[in-house]
């Protein structure tokens, strides 16, 4: 355990010097109506490093790419990379993803796109998805209320400016509501993770009150300990302090090595490597619906933090429509030509 | 009554009694029914094709189907155009970020811009901006004029290690400038 503990100072340390480090991206996805996709991304670093091991989304040497050097409106100078590449279909993309090699390859993504003729219009809909990184977690939407997923969905930039805005102290208090729902979220999750990796590598070994079923009765118990102790864990775990807690001291004895094995599988799923970006969709004709929220230029958007896809899959979704123009004259003409045959039926019978 | 009125009764009287006798009836017949038609199809040609037209209204089963798809035809549309109204309402009460996301300079990124404004038809929410295709022309053309002196410096920077290191100082210094403050 003292390795794990290690690990995760070094990864938390890691994970910071990186953050830093870290282009700004935004992926800007053109669905085409057949299915083809133009892919935008656009990174801003304050150097000019843009390692293919740094960028958020699959990207190599087949892109078209433009560096440049631009000075923002405070008057700093940055560096600007932006890369296009057009993908022909919806598996080019998702090979891309598959062969993935950079800052965030750990995360199974995948994209979608599908078409509906509905006679006077044909939809589109395109979504990007993450799968969900904890095997045994609970959804989200279990912990916080309407409001509250609404916040936690949200770009910083509108949590930050609400904030520091009008009515400030309400929103204070809905982001101190929503960390500590999240915090309590978390150790459930983990909670619940050790249980069940532990359960499976004690199958047939331990008594009775380690069976899965005792273990999940006790699931709210494990996360209110992991909580309490939340910032000496490591410390209380190296001790043995917290596993006499979970399963008393004799099991503890007994069955340390598998409860080791189980909190390093459930730490590393949990604390995932992961660097954020921006996601936009633009969609052919009309836009009709997104989970996505919507920016200066109507276009759907989303943030990308691992909190999102943890305990049940990120999907990014946008739909649209396109007029059939055609299937509306066609419809025109015969609803003409059925109601001029009434009218000369009537004439004729007057 | 004289010898010759008589005689001119007489004549009457055998004339009346004699008729005259008709041949080939049938085909004065044809001729006078085809005149009458001719006129008429003078008269109505119009109405003819009409009635060719509108043959299945006298069709009951046809003219039963055919109002029945009228109604789902008028029935889909409505419901269809009714769901998106709906959905695109939905959409209005969004919250839009007020920050752009997209950075601004190079022809590139023009181009981005007015491929994204095509796209989304025009419909920028905020510091909307209405230039004429003469303006966005010049606009271009300068840009790209612009993109390719920055793109010729850049290769002499890039071709002279000195001039790129001196850069690379004082762009350094600059933003440790700016740090500082």
């Amino acid at each position: 355990m003292k390795g794990k503990s290690i690990k995760v100072v070094v990864l938390a340390m890691l994970a910071v010097i990186f953050s830093c480090d870290e282009p700004e991206t935004v992926v800007t996805n053109i669905i085409h109506t057949d299915g083809s996709v133009t892919r935008k991304i656009e990174m801003k670093s304050i150097e000019n490093d843009f390692g293919i091991q740094k960028i958020q989304v699959p990207f190599d040497s087949t892109w078209i790419v433009r560096d440049s050097l631009e000075i923002t409106e405070e008057g700093d100078t940055i560096w600007v990379k932006r890369a296009e590449k057009f993908f022909k279909n919806i598996d080019e993309i998702n090979n891309a993803y598959r062969s993935d090699s950079g800052a965030n390859r750990d995360i199974s993504r995948r994209a979608e796109f599908r078409k509906k003729f509905k006679w006077f219009n044909t939809e589109y809909r395109f979504a990007e998805m993450i799968d969900k990184k904890l095997s045994f977690g609970y959804p989200v939407t279990d912990f916080l209320n309407q409001e509250e997923l609404q916040w936690f969905y949200s770009p910083e930039n509108i949590t930050d400016e609400k904030e520091n805005g009008p009515d400030s102290l309400k929103f204070r208090a809905l982001s101190d509501t929503v960390g500590k729902k999240v915090e309590k979220m978390t150790n459930k999750c983990i909670a619940s993770e050790w249980i069940n990796e532990f359960a499976m590598l004690t199958e047939g070994k331990a008594g009775i009150e380690l069976s899965p079923d005792s273990l999940k009765a006790r699931e709210d118990e494990i996360a209110g300990i992991i909580e309490v102790n939340g910032e000496k864990f490591d410390s209380l775990w190296d001790a043995g302090v917290i596993l006499k807690e979970f399963i008393g001291e004799t099991n503890a004895v007994k069955y340390r090595a598998e409860a080791d094995s189980a909190i390093s599988i459930a730490i590393d799923r949990y604390f995932v490597d992961f660097s954020d970006y921006t996601v936009r969709i633009a969609m052919p004709g009309k836009l009709i619906g997104t989970n996505g929220f919507l920016d200066s230029t109507t276009l759907s958007l989303w943030p990308v933090k691992s909190d999102y896809f943890m305990n049940q899959p990120y999907e990014m979704w946008a739909e649209s429509k396109t007029p059939n123009k055609w299937a509306w004259i066609v419809s025109g003409l015969f609803l003409v030509f059925v109601l001029g045959g009434i009218l000369f039926r009537a004439i004729r019978k007057g | 009554m004289n010898s010759e009125g008589k005689i001119y009764d007489r004549i009457l009287k055998t004339l009346r009694k004699s008729k005259p006798q008709l041949t080939g009836i049938e085909d004065i017949e044809e001729n006078v029914m085809r005149r009458i038609l001719l006129q008429e199809a003078k008269k109505g040609h119009s109405q003819n094709l009409f009635d060719y037209l509108f043959s299945w209204v006298y069709v009951g089963w046809v003219r039963t189907s055919l109002v029945a798809a009228s109604i789902l035809i008028v029935i889909l549309f409505g419901y269809q155009q009714a769901m998106i109204l709906k959905r695109v309402n939905s959409l209005t009460e969004r919250e839009i970020l007020k920050e752009g996301l997209m950075v601004t300079g190079t022809d590139y990124e023009i181009r981005d811009k007015l491929l994204l404004n095509k796209l989304t038809e025009g419909k920028s929410h905020d510091r909307q901006v209405k230039i004429s295709e003469r303006q966005m022309k010049r606009l271009i053309k300068a840009v790209n004029e612009l993109q390719l002196k920055y793109d010729d410096l850049m290769k002499v920077i890039e071709d002279n290690p000195d001039l790129k290191k001196y850069i690379d100082e004082k762009l350094t210094e600059n933003n440790r400038g700016k740090l500082k403050l």
